[in-house]
């Protein structure tokens, strides 16, 4: 009998630390995952100003483009990073980049410079980063989330004060509407 | 696919059982046969040895093998950055890249752990596919990368040497009549252990080549899942139904053939349907991408 409630009283220990390790990793990993794609938005702020010098050479008259690019990647970098804020600060810099490339299609003399050529590649990649880390994150999440709401984990997750603070990430409004293009 | 993982994981576990309990009858059976537990123990030990120095050593013979160098951003940008932003995407560090020279289009993963694992393709397959279709074989070699798929298709190749190992000492010390027990009966005990031996390489050749089809098959699956676009990899299938995937090992090469794409050696018989194929045959592997593009990738 005392067996029994011994035997009863171990597993219990064993399986509330076993979900407890188990709800930490997977935390962990959604704010890793979080922090990896400011890597790759660090990236992007970093490759900015050479494209923006670059483009300066051949197309100054496009102020309005060019200083709308600027400030939002000032914006995207004054933000409080994992905020809405930050968010939307980094898809108006996609917008922005966006529209840069667009209007470049405009001056032959820009798509043949090598500078030019390499660092829009190295942006085009950057997005693709981005997503990929965002893709990441979504994972992360979701296994986050799939490890505090199943049984029995939801009822410790309460005791330890685990919680959802995230959300998935989505695609924007902005970013879905194609970019105008005016000639 | 963390099932799959988690499958894959249980059953490493029980080849390295058997693999041990494998050795200990081994051991027994020559310790029984010549009254000598030395013997027993040693021929078990070099065994294992043995085996051990076959999983150690398969990823460096592969590329020994195959002539494939490992190549940089720099030279081979669009697959470089292909498996750079998958493994960001699956959460690994980035497998090293290399390319055969080969016209075949074929492509493989190895490594032991997805923290040191490898990726390579021919040059045929850099030629021939398009972006999309090079998306999907990438990421069918990835998925056996975070499947665990490259391990315990090593483990077992090492298991099956072993095996073979254990037959020949066995066939080799059957000649020498050194039994404390002697006379026609050790004869026929000799044959028997043999026999024995080699029954299990053979059932060890099968399971190999089931499971191999099994793994294929889920990382034709994975694959799609991680590109949201099984047309991809079904498209560079069908071009492997054009040019081939045959590759020209230096040495024999069915040893490493588990971990190619689709199968780098010639297989004896008309149709690639053959109990000992490490592949299935590619118009099912296509038939079932085509399935999952209809019932949609989450049914």
């Amino acid at each position: 009998m005392w067996i029994a409630l011994v035997v009863l009283a171990a597993v219990i220990i064993f399986g509330t630390v076993f979900i407890y390790n188990r709800l930490v990793k997977a935390r962990n990993a959604v704010l890793q995952s979080e922090s990896d794609i400011d890597v790759q938005f660090k990236r992007r702020w970093d490759l900015i100003p050479n494209l923006i010098e670059s483009v300066k050479g051949y197309a100054k008259h496009e102020r309005e483009t060019l200083d709308a690019l600027v400030k939002a990647r000032s914006a995207a970098m004054n933000a409080t990073p994992h905020t809405a804020e930050a968010h939307q600060a980094e898809n108006m810099l996609s917008g922005a980049l966006k529209s840069l490339f667009a209007l470049a299609e405009q001056y032959p003399d820009l798509k043949a410079s090598q500078n030019f050529l390499q660092l829009q590649e190295e942006l085009v990649d950057t997005e693709d980063k981005i997503q990929a880390a965002r893709r990441l994150y979504n994972n992360s999440l979701r296994k986050y989330m799939d490890a505090l709401q199943v049984f029995p984990n939801n009822m410790l997750a309460g005791v330890f004060n685990f919680r959802v603070q995230h959300q998935f990430f989505e695609s924007d409004e902005a970013t879905r509407e194609p970019v105008k293009v005016q000639f | 696919m963390e099932k799959q993982i988690a499958a894959n994981n249980r059953k490493t576990w029980l080849l390295v059982a058997s693999m041990v309990l494998l050795f200990a009858a081994a051991g027994g059976l020559f310790a029984w046969i010549y009254d000598s537990y030395w013997l027993g123990g040693g021929v078990a030990a070099f065994g294992v040895a043995y085996m051990c120095y076959v999983y150690l050593s398969a990823v460096r013979k592969l590329i020994k093998f195959s002539g494939a160098v490992e190549v940089t951003k720099r030279t081979h940008r669009q697959a470089y950055l292909l498996v750079e932003n998958m493994s960001i995407t699956l959460g690994i560090p980035m497998p090293k890249l290399y390319v055969i020279n080969s016209p075949a289009l074929n492509a493989f993963a190895a490594g032991y752990t997805p923290d040191k694992a490898l990726v390579g393709v021919t040059t045929g397959l850099l030629r021939h596919l398009n972006k999309q279709e090079l998306e999907g074989v990438l990421a069918h070699e990835m998925s056996h990368i975070i499947n665990r798929d490259t391990k315990i298709a090593t483990l077992v190749f090492a298991l099956l040497t072993g095996i073979a190992l254990m037959a020949r000492i066995g066939y080799y010390f059957g000649d020498s009549p050194r039994s404390s027990r002697g006379g026609s009966s050790s004869a026929g005990v000799y044959l028997a252990v043999v026999i024995l031996l080699l029954l299990a390489f053979l059932l060890g050749r099968l399971a190999q080549a089931a499971i191999s089809r099994r793994r294929e098959y889920m990382a034709d699956h994975t694959g799609a899942y991680i590109t949201r676009y099984p047309e991809g990899l079904a498209s560079a299938l069908r071009k492997i139904q054009t040019f081939g995937s045959e590759i020209q090992f230096k040495k024999r090469g069915e040893a490493a053939s588990h971990l190619f794409l689709h199968s780098p050696v010639k297989l004896r018989g008309k149709k690639l349907f053959n109990i000992f194929a490490t592949h299935p045959p590619i118009e099912d592997r296509i038939a079932a991408l085509e399935r999952l593009k209809d019932a949609g990738l989450y049914a």
